[in-house]
């Protein structure tokens, strides 16, 4: 399994729009692409700070995220997101990340 | 062929030049891979040129980790670190085949002159092409039709129409002095070249791009 980590920066005030953005215009696009949300978590919203919003989406393997990618260029609303989004967001990172063992104890 | 967005940070697109360059060192399937800083006034700031041996070869880049991880991070629309921007002139990906390292330039000034010949007629077309086939000057010539636009996913499978950038002239020069040279000749090529094709039947529209060729790892293997 990949996990597809993206973590963003968003102002404080922008955070309802961005998660609306992820929920009615990525979450429809992106699951009928293929994937699968995983979890969407962010940091405190009265630090001073922008918040981290960090969405993780899972895909089997390579080869099915390329049929995802296929899919997801050609659809008019995954463009449609990404703009939204880009216009929310002050900065982010996108990481494709898998399980390890992690040896603890004895 | 990138657009970059306005602004993009120096950082992150150093980073995606050096993995565009470096790519063959990840995926063998990678030939020849070179970077280019676009010098005229049409919206494409960087090129990224490179090859595969065959279908299957370019299948296995697609599937790349890679492919996803490192370059898709600066190029896909929805990764919050994009660093390319939007353009109109519906150019991204541009290729075709060949039968050997036609394309290949060791060092020198590459000109690409991307055609829209939706129009033409067969005639028209087999025109332009022995007008690049026997026009004297450029190092490197390859005129031949854009299939790679349309068969992105697999290298053979069309998966979109007909795409508006249906030819290249791509072209290859020892440097800037050869390129003036070329274009200061007498000739219908030369002639075409400076009207901006205007003047060639079959032709709706023209661009150019220049750019230094800047080697990355392994340029030049395909022909060892």
């Amino acid at each position: 399994m990949i996990y597809i980590v993206d973590r963003v920066q968003v102002a404080p005030a922008d955070v309802p729009a961005y998660l609306q953005a992820l929920s009615d215009s990525a979450h429809p696009v992106l699951t009928e692409a293929g994937l699968e949300l995983e979890s969407c978590r962010a940091t405190a919203g009265d630090l001073g700070l922008d918040v981290d919003v960090e969405v993780v989406w899972r895909v089997e393997s390579f080869e099915v995220w390329n049929e995802v990618r296929r899919d997801l260029v050609r659809h008019p609303g995954w463009r449609a997101w990404a703009h939204r989004a880009e216009g929310l967001r002050r900065g982010g990172s996108r990481r494709f990340m898998f399980p390890v063992d992690l040896p603890v104890g004895g | 062929m990138y657009s970059l967005a306005d602004p993009a940070p120096a950082g992150p697109v150093a980073m995606l030049r050096h993995a565009l360059a470096d790519c063959g060192r990840h995926i063998p399937e990678v030939l020849d891979s070179a970077v280019g800083t676009n010098r005229t006034e049409v919206p494409l700031h960087l090129v990224w040129e490179h090859a595969y041996e065959s279908p299957a070869a370019y299948r296995r880049y697609m599937v790349h980790p890679f492919h996803a991880s490192v370059i898709d991070r600066f190029v896909l629309a929805d990764s919050p670190e994009r660093v390319t921007g939007h353009n109109d002139l519906g150019l991204g990906l541009f290729g075709y085949t060949c039968p050997g390292s036609d394309y290949y330039l060791a060092d020198g000034i590459r000109r690409l002159v991307l055609l829209d010949l939706r129009e033409a007629t067969a005639g028209e077309v087999a025109a332009i092409g022995g007008l690049a086939a026997t026009t004297a000057g450029p190092a490197v010539s390859v005129f031949a039709p854009n299939t790679m636009a349309a068969t992105w996913f697999d290298g053979e499978t069309p998966v979109g129409g007909t795409p508006e950038w249906t030819h290249l002239w791509e072209q290859g020069f020892e440097d800037d002095a050869a390129l003036e040279d070329h274009l200061g000749r007498d000739g219908a090529a030369a002639e075409a070249e400076r009207t901006g094709w205007r003047s060639v039947p079959g032709v709706s529209r023209a661009i150019e791009l220049r750019y230094r060729i800047e080697p990355g790892w392994g340029y030049g293997r395909a022909r060892d």
